[in-house]
């Protein structure tokens, strides 16, 4: 057996001793903090398989509506930074959907962390059943469904649910675990038979653990295949920001935050974005939106120009914002911006008044031009309302064709459980099974018969991405 | 202020504020050359979208550039600071 000390520096500084077998298989591990003692445990976290479930492919044979490509699991990687002195793994099932079991019997997680949208809410569950059929590790789930719906978790097959930001309170929960504890985080709920009660985290920066990076390197084995493959471009996630600034309606970003904007600081973004300039040529910034504090962003992209890092990025962007201040956007170009995914969602103003979405079409349409005459490829969001009509939807393939969207993306208005959408939609619903919230799927009646609905969306999407391109 | 009182471009700008912002019931001797065009005091009623949406048409209307928030934000001070930057820079 060999011992190994590997030295982390910390506020504080401690060490961790890995004990391994001659195998190389870890034995046991434990550490020393200035404030204490306690077990390190190992800590699997769980990225689902590709799932969904799709009405038109089920019901009408259309099966053209697919739209997965793959990236790394960015929430996971982050939480892994900040759980430093435990023994970490990180299982992309999208990279290697048959990967559980044997990960599951080689590893003995102790904890073990699921992320879920609302669409791998039902397979997360699955998940969580088949780990406790092979170890005894403490299940957590976290995620977007987690925080816009977390007692759809309170089952017993999850112990913990996490609701918004996990870095900082799954740190302080997986490391009460270790020391034999059973804590009471904030932000964090104990799954139980009755009602579920927890006390709301106030989200700050701290947060955000913006002085432990995301452990980039867990997901080494998968990196290859996080690519987009029609442009032939590889791809790495950064975060800039958590959060919005705006609150439309469908959207559940609200949940992740309570409602707040936060900013990572330029330091660490910096950081990230040199990890990994040298293995991929396009990075995502993965924020809701990466221009809430053009100020932020403005001193941001001159540090990203100085950097001069060989690689192109696509971020999120408000219409308004880019109108606002068009120049944050040329300089950003300068910096190696590629391309803006704009979420445009309507082409009526009253439809975008009533999503309280804080834009109007004119302002959409200066937004294109002006990324355009820029030299910045448009990614335009747009949200089909299950109650269009027929010209509705020539009335948006026009637009979408007129203005030059770049790739345009269309999915179909989905009240999200715990946006405010939600409550304003959920007598019509129809289809409660979260493996069709998919944002591909109508859950509530449309107005046209149901298959020519769908045959005029397939439709709509392959007239619109004939010629797309970023 | 009365609208006949007003200086042709002042009215040709609260025109284009008008239709702009689809305000068809607008009592127009409510002009207010000298009060903030944009927030709680303006007297048109605009908040901060509505300015987004009458640079995007002024630009256009007049040739004009405006380059940034923060610029868009001194130009429209008031009804007068509009129209004397529009007097000063139009191309068209
Ligand atoms: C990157 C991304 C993807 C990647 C996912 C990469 C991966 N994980 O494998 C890809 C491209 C594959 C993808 C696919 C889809 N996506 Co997507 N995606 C995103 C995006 C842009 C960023 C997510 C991210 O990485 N954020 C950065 C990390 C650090 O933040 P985070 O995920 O919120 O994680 C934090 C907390 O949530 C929490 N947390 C998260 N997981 C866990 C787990 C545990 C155990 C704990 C303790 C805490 C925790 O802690 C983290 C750190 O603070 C978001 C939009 C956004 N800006 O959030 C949409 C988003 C999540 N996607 C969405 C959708 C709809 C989809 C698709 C269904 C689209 C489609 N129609 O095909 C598919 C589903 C794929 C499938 N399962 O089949 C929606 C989800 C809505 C919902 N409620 O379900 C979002 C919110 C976009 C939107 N605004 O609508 N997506
Ligand atoms: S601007 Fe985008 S991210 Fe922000 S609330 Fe609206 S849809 Fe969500």
């Amino acid at each position: 057996m060999k011992v190994q000390k590997q030295l982390y520096r910390r506020l504080g500084g401690w060490h961790l001793y890995t004990l391994q077998n001659t195998m190389g298989f870890h034995f046991f591990t434990f550490s020393f903090e200035s404030s204490g003692f306690y077990w390190a445990m190992r800590i699997l976290l769980i990225n689902p398989p590709d799932c969904g479930r799709s009405i038109p492919e089920e019901r009408y044979g259309i099966d053209s509506i697919k739209r997965i490509f793959r990236g790394e699991p960015l929430a996971l990687e982050s939480l892994a930074g900040n759980l430093a002195g435990h023994d970490l793994q990180i299982l992309d099932l999208k990279s290697e959907p048959q990967g559980l079991e044997a990960c599951v019997e080689a590893f003995s997680p102790e904890l073990v962390g699921i992320t879920a949208m609302t669409c791998e809410a039902n397979t997360a569950l699955a998940i969580a059943s088949q780990v406790k059929s092979l170890c005894a590790a403490k299940v957590v789930v976290g995620g977007v469904h987690a925080s816009g719906d977390p007692s759809f978790f309170n089952v017993p097959q999850v112990d913990y649910i996490v609701v918004g930001l996990g870095r900082a309170s799954f740190k302080e929960l997986a490391d009460g675990l270790a020391a034999g504890g059973a804590p009471a985080v904030t932000g964090v709920a104990k799954t139980s038979s009755v009602a579920l009660k927890f006390t709301p985290r106030k989200f700050t920066t701290a947060d955000l653990a913006d002085e432990m990076p995301p452990r980039y390197d867990l997901v080494e084995k998968y990196r290859a295949g996080y690519a987009i493959p029609a442009l032939g471009v590889t791809m790495g996630f950064v975060a800039t920001a958590a959060g919005c600034t705006h609150r439309c309606d469908f959207c559940c970003i609200g949940s992740l935050t309570n409602s707040k904007y936060l900013l990572h600081s330029t330091g660490s973004v910096l950081r990230d974005i040199a990890t990994l300039a040298d293995s991929v040529q396009l990075i995502r910034l993965v924020d809701a939106n990466s221009f809430g504090d053009t100020l932020a962003a403005e001193s941001l992209c001159e540090k990203i120009a100085s950097a001069a890092h060989p690689v192109q990025y696509v971020a999120d962007a408000r219409a308004d914002t880019v109108v606002r201040d068009p120049e944050l956007f040329a300089r950003w170009k300068k910096a190696g911006l590629r391309a803006v995914v704009v979420g445009f969602e309507e082409i009526s103003d009253t439809r975008l008044k009533a999503m309280n979405k804080g834009s109007r079409t004119r302002i959409n349409t200066e937004a294109i031009k002006i990324l355009h005459d820029i030299g910045i490829s448009v990614i335009g969001d747009f949200i089909v309302d299950p109650d269009y009509t027929p010209e509705e939807f020539d009335i948006l393939e026009d637009y979408i064709m007129k203005n030059n969207v770049d790739l345009p993306m269309t999915s179909i208005l989905t009240p999200l459980p715990g946006t405010a959408l939600y409550e304003r939609m959920r007598d019509r619903i129809t289809i409660e099974d979260l493996d069709y919230y998919t944002l591909t799927n109508a859950v509530v009646p449309t107005r046209m018969e149901s298959e020519s609905f769908y045959n005029r969306f397939a439709q709509l999407l392959a007239n619109c991405h004939r010629d797309a391109r970023i | 202020m009365k609208w006949e009182e007003l200086k042709p471009l002042e009215r040709e700008l609260s025109e284009t504020i008008l239709e702009v912002c689809r305000f068809e019931e607008f009592d127009r001797d409510s002009v207010d050359t000298q009060a903030p065009l944009v927030g709680p005091d303006s007297c048109f009623g605009l908040d901060s979208l509505d300015m987004v949406e009458i640079v995007v048409a002024i630009q256009s209307r007049y040739g004009v550039h405006i380059g940034g928030q923060e610029e868009a934000r001194s130009i429209f001070t008031s009804l007068s600071t509009l129209t004397q930057f529009i007097g000063e820079n139009r191309t068209t």
